[in-house]
């Protein structure tokens, strides 16, 4: 009892230094959404998300843990942006996924795990000339954000039948978003201004899934996520709430051969349901988002499928928060490929997966490469 | 696993975890900017009417940090004098005590300030009797400044700003210093100036970092110890002041700073509650406008300081030792003076904010020709004023 204690409180410290990637077009709303997959899935496209247990999206995908496991996952991304005013460079890291999960008996997985709900790390430069006491004065501002929310999860996943398991997920939506705005100005008479806030978030959510093998080398996989309303407080001051959206997917994952694997999911995200909410406090409202990915997984090695396989993957992904007044809500597209081995008995892993993203909408462009290390123990 | 894969994977997480972040993508209000744009507001606030307040007396003649000497300037015809020690009629010698005779004797007159526009400044140093003191007036004090108590005058080069001006007497000159009995050996001088223009000067005093006047005398006395024959005896200043006229102007409607006794001002404000709770001031500028143009002495720096006070007791306040000083006030000048307060306003804000006083004084105080007067809450117009540049903060609630 005391070592679950002692593991619920160190998940609920990761989940608050979960994050994403800094993007541009994570600026608004809530920031940029993250689909928590593992960096196998990663690397083919997240094509495997509700298939691998290892990527808390589908409760029921629990259910091929086959011993005790976690993960820790780590990513760094080198991205150059452009906007209507101006190009930057830049790179950051990030700790996108901890995941830990063991049996309960012989047909039942629990896991624990946190992850990046959205992400809103970002920095942005601002340049204005101000007229101040009848004298133009250039005014130079810096908003830094980071944080975000994160999805701890605790899930079990049940194993009905040979052909049919079936998950349950409960998350507590938790983080925060730390803003630190600071102007300075070409006029030293005019004092610089910092203001540091702080919005907290807290909110429940639910997640159901399935995942059915109907024949030997094919299996279907569904769930359903019910976020509840997203309690905001500014410092201690209460903001009130917003609807969260209704998250559905499917996928299928198929394997022609015995050293070949593929898979591909939809996913659906109903942000349009904070669309009112965020329009009346001042913001630019969301739009509803699919996401489709795929890949495959080739095991080079037969007879140890953990030795470096090779996986391939694309993704296409609809983003729900328009970066700016007039502007779409941009895309997301992305390539991938990746790797890994298992060491000391299979006790240990290590997965890589290179992803090139391009993000895009109006004048609004951004190019990404992210890297994802995911090391792994099965004691 | 070999070894060196394990390297390997060690190497690339921690290379991964050195990467310093570069988060900054360049943006622009309101297109791109989820706070908003950041508001900034300009707010003119006048001091409470009739909370504006003078108060005399804070540097009396005794604490005068150097004395005023002028000639036919704007800022008004000022005398100085100084009072020396006694001097001994003997000298103690190994032999004991033993009368001198004297060889010469020096005045040095510390010069603090001088309008170096000005040319052939001389300093007139005459006697005047030992009983001067704080009571003698103007008037008394200039009917003594006449050429039968003339000592002499000291050149000043035009090119020294700032020095010791030095006054030799000997052979038959030194029968107008001579000390008769009845006085105890007492020397009193009266300083004026004069110049090929209007022009006056600073003296040091007994409280000036430079000191005041010094009365020295060189001796010879009769002693089997030649090396102790020639001896000097120096006299220093045991009280000095100065007096100058006109007085200030002073009214109920008018506030005023410097003279001799000192005033300063008390002015009180009450800032509005966005400014006292939420919104960031970025300037705040004290504005005083004269009443009448600013007198002084060119080239002599004399300066507003303004000061918070930890508790309002109107003229009793205690100020902060920490003050916002004004640009050097400018002769003949009837500019709006401004003060850069915003230290003093930000520490009005908040819950427990200080009170919303700003207490006046001036520097040099009690030794400028300045005497600034300006206007009051009580004036037709042009009170005390502050005038406020404020930002809101950023609105990072909104999306």
């Amino acid at each position: 009892m005391r070592r679950v204690a002692l593991l619920s409180a160190g998940f609920v410290l990761l989940a608050r230094s979960a994050a994403g990637q800094s993007s541009e077009f994570g600026v608004r709303a809530l920031g940029l959404p993250s689909l928590p997959v593992s960096v196998r899935s990663h690397g083919a496209g997240g094509g495997f998300a509700l298939f691998d247990a290892e990527s808390p999206v589908n409760p029921a995908s629990l259910v091929f843990v086959g011993r005790p496991t976690a993960t820790f996952t780590l990513l760094h991304s080198w991205r150059t942006s452009e906007n209507p005013f101006g190009r930057a460079t830049g790179n950051d890291t990030q700790f996108p996924l901890f995941f830990a999960a063991g049996l309960i008996g012989r047909r039942m997985v629990g896991s624990v795990s946190a992850s990046v709900y959205t992400d809103r790390t970002f920095a942005l430069a601002l340049e204005d000339t101000l007229t101040l006491r009848g004298e133009e004065v250039v005014v130079y501002d810096t908003l830094f954000s980071r944080g975000g929310v994160s999805d701890l999860r605790v899930a079990a996943a049940y194993s009905v039948s040979s052909r049919l398991a079936v998950g349950l997920g409960l998350h507590l939506l938790t983080g925060s978003n730390r803003f630190d705005s600071r102007r300075r100005h070409s006029d030293s008479t005019y004092a610089p201004v910092r203001v540091v806030n702080e919005l907290s978030f807290a909110g429940l959510g639910l997640s159901v899934g399935a995942v059915l093998q109907p024949t030997r080398s094919l299996q279907l996989a569904g769930f359903l996520r019910l976020d509840g309303d997203l309690q905001i407080e500014k410092d201690t001051a209460d903001l009130g709430e917003l609807n969260l959206p209704r998250t559905m997917g499917g996928g299928l994952q198929w394997a022609p051969t015995r050293r070949l694997l593929a898979a591909g999911h939809v996913i659906t995200q109903s942000w349009s349901r904070l669309d009112g909410d965020l329009k009346d406090r001042g913001g630019v409202g969301a739009v509803n988002t699919t996401r489709l990915g795929g890949g495959l997984e080739w095991l080079r090695d037969g007879t140890n499928p953990a030795r470096f396989p090779v996986r391939l993957g694309v993704r296409f992904d609809e983003l729900p928060f328009p970066p700016s007044e007039g502007v779409g809500a941009g895309r997301e597209r992305a390539v991938s490929l990746g790797t890994g081995f298992r060491f000391a008995g299979g006790r240990g892993s290590l997965d890589l997966a290179l992803e090139r993203v391009w993000r895009d909408e109006g004048g609004f462009r951004e190019r990404a490469l992210a890297l994802k290390l995911g090391v792994g123990v099965r004691p | 696993m070999s070894r060196r894969t394990l390297a390997l994977g060690t190497a690339l997480v921690l290379g991964l975890l050195a990467c310093q972040e570069e988060l900054t993508v360049r943006g622009s209000c309101p297109d791109l900017c989820p706070g908003g744009t950041p508001v900034v507001e300009d707010i003119v606030l006048p001091v409470l009417p009739g909370s504006d307040t003078s108060h005399v007396g804070y540097i009396s003649h005794a604490g005068i940090p150097a004395l005023l000497v002028s000639n036919g300037i704007a800022a008004g015809e000022a005398r100085a004098w100084y009072r020396f020690e006694a001097r001994p009629d003997t000298v103690f010698t190994d032999e004991g005590y033993k009368p001198y005779t004297i060889d010469s004797v020096a005045l040095t007159v510390p010069l603090v300030v001088r309008d170096t526009l000005v040319k052939d400044l001389r300093v007139y140093l005459h006697r005047v009797s030992y009983g001067i003191d704080t009571t003698v007036t103007f008037e008394g004090l200039d009917t003594l400044l006449v050429e039968g108590s003339l000592i002499d005058s000291i050149a000043v080069h035009d090119t020294l700003r700032r020095g010791t001006l030095r006054l030799v007497l000997s052979g038959d000159a030194l029968s107008r210093v001579e000390l008769p009995a009845e006085d105890s050996g007492r020397l009193a001088v009266g300083v004026r100036v004069a110049a090929d223009q209007p022009t006056g000067v600073r003296l040091g005093s007994t409280l000036s970092s430079v000191g005041a006047a010094t009365f020295l005398t060189y001796i010879r006395t009769d002693v089997a110890d030649t090396s102790r024959r020639r001896q000097t005896l120096t006299m220093p200043t045991v009280a000095n002041g100065y007096l100058k006229v006109p007085d200030r102007v002073t009214g109920p409607d008018l506030l005023y700073l410097g003279g001799l006794p000192s005033a300063r001002a008390l002015l009180r404000f009450r800032i509005p509650q966005v400014i006292r709770d939420s919104a960031i001031p970025i300037r705040a500028t004290l504005e005083l406008e004269p009443a009448e143009p600013l007198r002084g002495l060119r080239s002599d720096f004399t300066a507003i300081q303004a000061r918070g006070v930890g508790a309002d007791f109107g003229a009793k306040s205690s100020p902060d030792l920490l003050f916002l000083q004004s640009p050097s006030l400018q002769a003949e000048g009837q500019e709006v003076v401004s003060i850069d307060v915003l230290s003093i306003v930000e520490s009005w804000r908040g819950p427990r904010g200080r009170p919303q006083v700003i207490y006046l004084s001036l520097e040099p105080e009690g030794g400028s020709f300045h005497e600034p007067v300006f206007h009051s809450s009580r004036s037709p117009s042009g009170g005390p004023r502050i005038r406020i540049t404020y930002v809101l903060p950023p609105r990072v609630e909104r999306p």
